[in-house]
């Protein structure tokens, strides 16, 4: 008999997540976790007092995690405290104005249509058509398996609307913005989100454009940090039975005959299962933990082929004043054309952008408690190459910080370099050394349309048997509803094939 | 009949994909060659 029923391997939301539903099955469930932290890049760490969200700085669609929690025997509402973020974006531009995007639709139509009477009059036509296509997806596609064609014919058969979105994925995210809006400065509000799918404007696929409108359906922060999610899934997996070790690093998943059947930690230990459930990166479990010999050769041609996502440096700032900003969420932009143009010249050729553009995260706007009285936490991501054409991002890391905060003094947040008094950044190299993430992809791999559903790592291995993947690198992809929804999606399966 | 007239259909279809493409603008160039240039890993990514 096995040591455990499942053992999954990290504690990321997609792996916290499927070891609460899977132990609420009645499964033993052992989650190894080689961080002293649950939840990945959707936790929170504390430093002097301040506690600072490692990456996922809110949550939105929360239909999955809803689900995920069901499965569980509870209600999300119940176990996380959600603070709704309203405006749900302040953009400031160059010349230190602002424009507030809040969460009504409607509020929002009359922002725009100050700008631009008929992006105002075209920004309900495309909320209407996201609607649609939120309404007509959501279950039919996030939280279902995308292992193959049967998969993705079962998903027409659940819902057959869902075809009349396919034009979608033939269409760059920059013709669907340009589709609808005209005026420039509208174009650029809407424009950004293409990159939290790690691509610019011209390259993500037109699906992607739901962003700009899903952010209106609700924009949450838990109280308490990010770590609240995968510490609820973890709190109510333990009190089913799981086990959670920390500091425990796999090295290897134990392979016979094509079956996986344990694991080994980096001290030699190994531990057997019936089922491994991973959340590692593809490309890291397939080239490193299980190792190519393990694949057929077209698999081993596939892994070789995936791209990780891009990646982001984080700095994070503890400061002593409030600073003046009018929303949890900040975006410091340029031009549409602007964003292609640092992808194809600044990131390729693994440049630093002059001026750092991105966002900006004020968590104790919605949650003072994470800093202590009078000082405030500020998350600045911002987006940069993973590798660099000359230093590496040791060398260069304090040089960014210094130069990051002067350009934010200099227009977004007046007064910010008098104020810091504690600043440390992650850098892309920092996520891929504490996150175990290839070229410290935030996304797991690329989201454009050739790493999509079935063309992304099956989340029942085809490979190996007793084999699930969760995570960002397997479908739906990258972001915390997302991740969740891998995570509902392996448990389902390992409930559906192991009995 | 219809053996004749498929390949002229074949040619016609990528002829039109051709102009489309060649008249489309460079951003959208870039989209369509990001795509393509991946078409050769579909097979194994599917069974990965």
């Amino acid at each position: 008999m096995a040591d455990y029923d499942v053992i999954v391997i990290g504690a990321g939301c997609g792996g916290i997540s499927a070891g609460a539903i899977l132990s609420s099955q009645g499964r033993r469930v052992l989650v190894l976790e080689q961080s002293p932290r649950v939840g990945g890049c959707c936790s929170t760490f504390e430093r002097d007092g301040f506690h600072f969200d490692i990456g996922a700085s809110i949550v939105e669609v929360i239909y999955p995690l809803e689900l995920a929690f069901k499965m569980c025997g509870t209600e999300f509402q119940r176990e996380v405290d959600l603070i709704p973020c309203d405006p749900i974006y302040s953009y400031i531009f160059r010349d230190g104005s602002k424009i507030n995007y809040p969460l009504s639709i409607d509020d929002t139509a009359k922002v725009i249509s100050a700008i631009s009477e008929e992006d105002g009059k075209k920004w309900y036509e495309l909320a209407d058509y996201f609607a649609d296509l939120m309404k007509q997806t959501i279950e039919a596609f996030f939280t279902n398996p995308a292992n193959g064609f049967l998969d993705m014919l079962r998903m027409v058969r659940k819902n057959p609307k869902i075809l009349k979105f396919m034009p979608l994925f033939f269409t760059s995210y920059q013709d669907v913005i340009e589709k609808y809006f005209k005026d420039e400065v509208v174009k650029q509000t809407m424009a950004f989100q293409s990159f939290y799918c790690g691509l610019p404007p011209e390259l993500a696929p037109g699906f992607v454009a739901l962003i700009p409108y899903s952010e209106h359906e609700g924009i949450y922060y838990p109280r308490g940090g990010m770590i609240s999610i995968p510490e609820a899934f973890r709190r109510i997996g333990e009190k089913k039975g799981m086990e959670v070790k920390f500091n425990a690093r796999v090295t290897r998943v134990i392979v016979r005959n094509r079956e996986a059947c344990g694991v080994e930690l980096d001290d030699g230990t190994e531990i057997t299962c019936d089922v491994v459930v991973s959340n590692v990166n593809a490309i890291k479990l397939y080239s490193e933990l299980i190792g190519f010999e393990h694949l057929p050769a077209l698999a081993r041609f596939g892994v070789r082929s995936y791209e990780p996502s891009m990646s982001c440096p984080m700095v994070y700032l503890g400061i002593d004043y409030r600073p003046p900003l009018e929303a949890h969420h900040s975006l410091t932009i340029g031009p549409l054309d602007l964003m292609n143009y640092a992808w194809w010249n600044v990131l390729k050729p693994g440049l630093l952008p002059e001026e750092p553009f991105g966002l900006i995260c004020w968590p104790t706007e919605s949650d003072p408690s994470l800093a202590p009285e009078g000082y405030h936490v500020l998350n600045v991501m911002s987006i940069g190459p993973y590798q660099l054409k000359e230093k590496n991002w040791d060398e260069v890391k304090e040089r960014y910080v210094e130069n990051l905060i002067n350009f934010h003094s200099s227009f977004s947040i007046p007064e910010l370099k008098d104020h810091v008094v504690i600043a440390e950044c992650a850098t892309p190299l920092d996520f891929e050394r504490q996150l175990l993430s290839p070229r410290g992809a935030i996304y797991g791999l690329q989201m454009d349309l050739p790493h999509q559903a079935m063309f992304r790592p099956c989340a029942k291995s085809r490979s190996i048997k007793h084999l699930y993947l969760t995570g960002a690198s397997t479908h739906p992809g990258g972001g915390v509803p997302s991740v969740i929804a891998s995570g509902v999606i392996a448990a389902t399966l390992v409930d559906k094939y192991e009995k | 009949m219809l053996k004749k007239i498929f390949p002229v259909l074949i040619l016609l279809g990528v002829a039109f994909l051709f102009v489309k493409y060649m008249s489309a603008s460079e951003s959208k160039k870039r989209f369509i060659k990001h795509l393509l240039k991946q078409v050769q890993y579909l097979p194994g990514r599917y069974f990965a």
